[in-house]
């Protein structure tokens, strides 16, 4: 693609953003370019050679320092939700992008006729799209300890994002973010958070004021609805229905 | 000097439909408030009946599709830098039920096309149907590195249902054939709303032997076999 020289390698990372700005570090250092990049649950293939990058955050943070300085904000940006997406073969895409943004700076901002760049700007908005709408579609339920929990079904992996909104929200409140399809979550205690593996985790008991709070919701959910200006298709638009299965309201029943 | 009622983002609402004012009026009494007033929004609504007597009007439906046409225009008052009067004169006071007010401009506008994407300033590209801001915004930041086409303006995601008749790349139009004819362009779109709206007329399966009416004798020739 540029003046690179293309490896008959495949790079294993360790599945980080900063591994992958590692990648970056070390290909821009040596002028060349991996074949593939798989993080470390991946199918071997037999003519392949794989090397392991080992995560290095002093250079990730070197790379991280020049894209701001070098290309721009919005190239950083673009790269890292494109990093949460589930864009096949993402890594490659990121790292070309990221080189060819140091080679030509932040003009690959406009660079939108360019397939890698629109590829990568599409995903950007796809993954930022679905974070804005499960920033609204988000519905916490109050747990017999006072926790909130609450669980999401998102095709990007938006958890972190959605958590630093919610922690800017809910500030003083305990709460759990959790991602059944990735088995991961998110827990916050006032003070800091962590993600971790979540493989079996069950709510088991809700506060006893939960019940009545969620037939308030429901019964306002369908007394705010004004009959005649029904819209089926408007509402699919703001509120997809692969979303309403983890929704306290019940659609289904206001549907016609 | 600043409006002292409306420091902080007056809006208000308009009923739609109660009463037998036209379009035009209504756009340009919003006009006015927003330039007059500074007000930040009007919103319109379309008139629900909810009680019955003999002193309120009687409508079938609300009229939605009127309140999302005035939508529109009020978004072209506000973001795309149109007038009242261009929208909407004396001979025409109401908004077309087939078309939006932008379209219904530009087909009664043709000599402001075609509109070059590669020349054309912001406020000229705002003008043409199917390119609205966000799209107008792209076009203008990826034009500043490469001359775009037809298949660039595709991958942008500018939707080109409606512009392809009105715009020009390069010099080329789409296809390379001018489509320039009011009435050419009018039925294209018209045909290209009508396919992707479900048809409302109930459509039924023809028959072949519907006309023909068996007596009670072709059934008996029909049993016995002679024909």
């Amino acid at each position: 693609m540029f003046k690179w020289q293309s490896l008959d390698t495949c790079y294993i990372y360790d599945g980080s953003f900063d591994g992958l700005l590692t990648i970056v570090f070390d290909s821009y250092l040596s002028k060349t370019i991996p074949s593939r990049i798989v993080s470390s649950e991946f199918e071997m293939d037999l003519f392949c050679n794989y090397q392991t990058i080992q995560t290095n955050e002093e250079k990730a943070k070197r790379i991280y320092q020049g894209i701001v300085k070098n290309i721009s904000y919005h190239c950083l940006s673009t790269a890292y939700h494109v990093f949460l997406s589930n864009l096949p073969n993402k890594e490659f895409d990121i790292v070309n992008f990221l080189l060819l943004g140091f080679e030509i700076g932040n003009k690959i901002d406009h660079f939108l006729t360019n397939d890698l760049v629109l590829r990568m700007e599409k995903t950007r908005k796809r993954v930022f799209g679905e974070y804005h709408r499960l920033c609204g579609l988000l519905r916490f339920i109050k747990l017999k300890n006072g926790m909130f929990y609450a669980k999401i079904h998102p095709d990007n992996h938006v958890l972190e994002l959605l958590g630093h909104h919610f922690i800017a929200r809910l500030p003083n409140e305990n709460f759990i973010i959790h991602d059944p399809t990735r088995e991961l979550a998110l827990l916050y205690n006032t003070k800091e958070y962590t993600i971790i593996e979540a493989k079996n985790l069950q709510v088991t008991s809700l506060s006893e004021e939960e019940q009545y709070y969620q037939d308030l919701w429901n019964c306002f959910y369908h007394a705010i609805g004004i009959k005649e200006r029904k819209n089926a298709k408007l509402r699919m638009q703001f509120m997809p229905k692969k979303y309403w299965q983890d929704l306290i309201e019940n659609v289904e029943q206001n549907s016609f | 000097m600043p409006n002292v009622l409306c420091l902080h983002g007056q809006t208000t609402q308009l009923m739609i439909g109660a009463t037998p004012e036209s379009d035009l009026k209504i756009l340009r009494l919003s006009e006015s408030l927003y330039q007059k007033f500074s007000l930040k929004r009007v919103y319109y609504s379309a008139y629900v009946s909810v009680n019955q007597d003999s002193n309120l009007p009687t409508l079938q439906a609300p009229p939605l599709l009127r309140e999302n046409r005035l939508y529109q225009a009020d978004w072209l008052l506000r973001y795309y830098g149109f007038k009242a009067e261009e929208l909407l004169d004396e001979t025409h006071p109401n908004f077309n039920n087939l078309l939006d007010p932008k379209c219904e401009w530009a087909l009664r506008h043709l000599e402001c096309f075609p509109v070059d994407v590669n020349q054309a300033d912001f406020y000229t590209l705002l003008r043409v149907p199917g390119i609205g801001v966000i799209s107008a915004k792209r076009i203008i930041r990826a034009r500043r590195q490469f001359r775009l086409n037809f298949d660039n303006l595709k991958g942008l995601g500018i939707v080109l249902k409606r512009a392809i008749y009105f715009i020009t790349c390069s010099g080329t139009y789409f296809n390379h054939a001018h489509y320039l004819n009011a009435s050419f362009i009018e039925t294209n779109l018209l045909y290209q709303e009508k396919r992707s709206t479900p048809i409302l007329q109930q459509a039924k399966q023809l028959s072949l032997f519907d006309t023909l009416n068996p007596t009670k004798e072709d059934f008996v020739k029909c049993l016995s076999g002679n024909l």
